[in-house]
């Protein structure tokens, strides 16, 4: 799986970064675990060729409706994009660590379970 | 037979917007193929402003100016910059060019948008180049001429236009003797020879009257006089309009002005 | 000669851009690979064209204000741009195309005013004061956009900074295909004041008396060098100093006259660009750098190279 923060340069998480350990946590492997900063700019072309079974976007808002860049045709490329495999976490739970730790990784191990039954 | 009619200002009047007198007021200029016209007058005396009415750059509010029988102000930039070649008095030279360069961007008005410049256009260079003595320079950047030289070179432009009118603004405004001569001189020819009309401006009156075949004094945007240069370039209309007392001599024919010092004043 | 070795130069750029990237694609595959049809090959002529775009305007820009330092960046669009982006992203515009739509609609608004601006009287463009309305909006337009991204909590607005500074990730068929069909138009218009570009250099007076009509010249070459710009800055944000630079590398090798310096300018403004992102992609991979750092590490010191040429003589 890989963290998208933003689409348009494709701003992912790294490892050392609370989401990277969350997703240790529930069992599954950030593709962007190797880049040793908590966010970082990579090309679309790096995505498609770690090739992520699903992508994790987060969001301020908790609009239901799929971000836009998702139709884009370069987004396209990445597999995860096709077969509309998206979770969507929204900011205030995953954002830092603290006291909700715990409900975060439930939470969060409950959507990937969802999203890749 | 008549000589051709060229340029033909009427009795224009010019004033600049938020100014609360005329420029030019009531001046014709009229000039003929193989006629050199010299106009002088004191600085802010319209001798530019009546260089804008002439070539259609300012719309006169009263008269008339029209080139080869059209109004000036009627002609496409372009089709008139194939009768009438300038030399401005000041230009910039942003980016360095040759004079080979140079001499061809006077060649614009006979080229196509997407053409290259054609065997005629480099002939019509050729000819310019050789006319003002100036081929040997041909491959010199522009910085590096003399004033005179530049002079000629810009001359050699205008005539790369095959004009029938050559218009020159102060074109030896910081020559030495032998470069404003020789200037003069191709003047001259170019009147004579090829058959063009010039209007030249210039503050040097002596050597307006030697060359010029008539001369068009101004002061204060009117005209002060106007014809050959001995019937215009009496003492009494020089220091009018000069403010400046003077004699009159006369050498060849011509008249000749000598400035006074102040304790020579006429008694 | 020297044609030729621009070709081979944007060739090559090409070239590189579509054999190099951080995922290894190997030369037996690389007709068949997704990535390099549907993500490296756009991207290059994507690069190409706005890098192109960026060097004709500028080196039209730099005649028309008759300034050798002027820059796209000085018309005030990428700010006006910017604040497109950032509106769009605010109000939650959702569609694909939302962002360099709304960027292309704020560059052309900044473009309307500046034009406006510089209108002396209403009648006469005064490039001069085109320059320094630009410089105005740009800075009035940034100042609205930093305001908005500040005042608001959301962290997606300060992304949009992230898409202003640059870069070509938004690349895709589309935007290739987008390009070809908008940029003929300006791109044919300033080709064609090649030589009125030229006379324009003397002055305005001196270039009316050669017989160019100076004020549909400056109107036109300020229109499409803007139209260039907007389009460059909607498809790949603001990228700095392809338009400064290569117009003068290309002076050093094919003079002053305009004829052959345009082009020559588009073909080397695409090339370097091309160049410039293969370097972004590949450099830190599996990281990426802004593809405007690049530009601007090639271009600052050859820009103070010029200066120094320029102030020396």
């Amino acid at each position: 799986m890989a963290f998208v923060v933003w689409d348009n340069p494709p701003v992912v998480i790294g490892g050392g970064s609370y989401l990277d350990e969350l997703a240790g946590l529930v069992g599954a492997a950030n593709v962007f675990h190797d880049i040793a900063a908590a966010s970082a700019t990579v090309g679309l072309e790096t995505i498609v060729s770690r090739d992520p079974d699903l992508l994790v976007l987060l969001r301020d808002s908790a609009t239901a409706e799929p971000p836009g860049f998702l139709r884009r045709p370069e987004w396209r490329a990445v597999r995860a994009v096709r077969q509309a495999r998206i979770v969507y976490l929204s900011g205030s739970l995953f954002a830092r660590p603290g006291p909700r730790a715990a409900e975060a990784v439930a939470e969060f191990r409950r959507r990937l379970e969802e999203a890749m039954p | 037979m008549d000589r051709e009619l060229i340029l033909d200002v009427r009795a224009v009047s010019y004033r600049y917007p938020e100014t609360a007198r005329d420029a030019l007021a009531g001046v014709s200029l009229v000039a003929r193929a193989g006629e050199v016209h010299a106009v002088l007058g004191p600085n802010g005396s319209g001798k530019t402003t009546l260089l804008r009415v002439a070539l259609g750059l300012a719309r006169p509010a009263t008269g008339s100016a029209a080139i080869l029988g059209q109004p000036a102000a009627a002609w496409s930039r372009r089709d008139l910059a194939r009768i009438v070649g300038v030399v401005p008095q000041r230009e910039d030279h942003l980016f360095p060019q040759r004079v080979r360069e140079t001499v061809l961007l006077g060649r614009y008005p006979y080229l196509s948008v997407w053409g290259a410049e054609r065997p005629e256009d480099q002939a019509a260079v050729d000819r310019a180049l050789a006319r003002c003595d100036v081929s040997s320079l041909a491959t010199r950047w522009i910085w590096t001429l003399s004033g005179g030289e530049y002079q000629r070179v810009r001359l050699a432009r205008a005539l790369a236009q095959e004009p029938k009118l050559l218009v020159l603004d102060e074109p030896t405004a910081s020559l030495d003797v032998r470069h404003e001569m020789e200037l003069f001189e191709l003047v001259r020819a170019l009147a004579d020879q090829d058959g063009l009309a010039v209007v030249l401006i210039t503050h040097h009156v002596n050597l307006a009257a030697r060359f010029a075949d008539r001369v068009l004094l101004l002061a204060d945007g009117r005209t002060a006089g106007d014809g050959a240069p001995a019937d215009v370039l009496t003492r009494e209309t020089v220091e009018r309009v000069f403010a400046w007392p003077v004699s009159i001599a006369s050498f060849d024919g011509r008249p000749q002005m000598i400035p006074l010092r102040k304790q020579e004043e006429h008694s | 000669m020297r044609w030729l070795g621009l070709m081979v130069v944007v060739v090559l750029a090409l070239a590189l851009a579509v054999v190099l990237g951080p995922a290894h694609v190997s030369l037996a595959d690389l007709t068949t690979s997704d990535i390099v049809r549907s993500l490296r090959l756009p991207r290059a002529l994507l690069a190409f064209l706005v890098g192109g775009s960026l060097a004709l305007a500028g080196a039209g820009l730099q005649a028309l204000v008759r300034n050798p330092l002027a820059d796209p960046s000085l018309l005030g669009l990428s700010g006006g741009a910017g604040l497109g982006a950032v509106l769009a992203i605010a109000l939650h515009l959702n569609s694909p195309w939302a962002l360099p739509l709304a960027a292309f609609a704020g560059a052309l608004g900044a473009m309307a005013l500046v034009y406006r601006l510089g209108l002396v009287g209403g009648a006469e463009l005064d490039p001069r004061i085109l320059i320094l309305a630009g410089v105005a909006v740009g800075a009035f337009t940034a100042a609205v956009t930093t305001a908005l991204v500040s005042l608001s909590g959301a962290a997606e607005l300060r992304n949009a900074f992230l898409w202003l500074w640059g870069g070509l990730s938004g690349a895709s068929w589309d935007s290739v295909l987008l390009l070809c069909v908008y940029a003929p138009l300006p791109v044919a218009v300033l080709l064609a004041a090649a030589r009125p570009l030229d006379l324009l250099a003397l002055g305005e007076e001196p270039a009316r008396h050669l017989g160019a009509d100076v004020e549909a010249v400056k109107r036109r070459v300020y229109l499409a060098a803007s139209l260039l710009t907007a389009a460059a800055v909607a498809v790949s944000g603001v990228i700095g100093f392809v338009g400064l630079v290569v117009p003068h590398a290309m002076r050093l090798l094919w003079g002053h006259r305009h004829r052959p310096l345009l082009p020559a300018a588009f073909l080397g403004g695409g090339a370097l660009l091309a160049l410039s992102d293969t370097v972004a992609r590949v450099a830190v991979a599996p990281r990426e750098l802004p593809v405007g750092i690049v530009t601007a590490l090639i271009g600052v010191p050859v820009f103070v190279l010029l200066l120094r040429r320029w102030t020396a003589s």
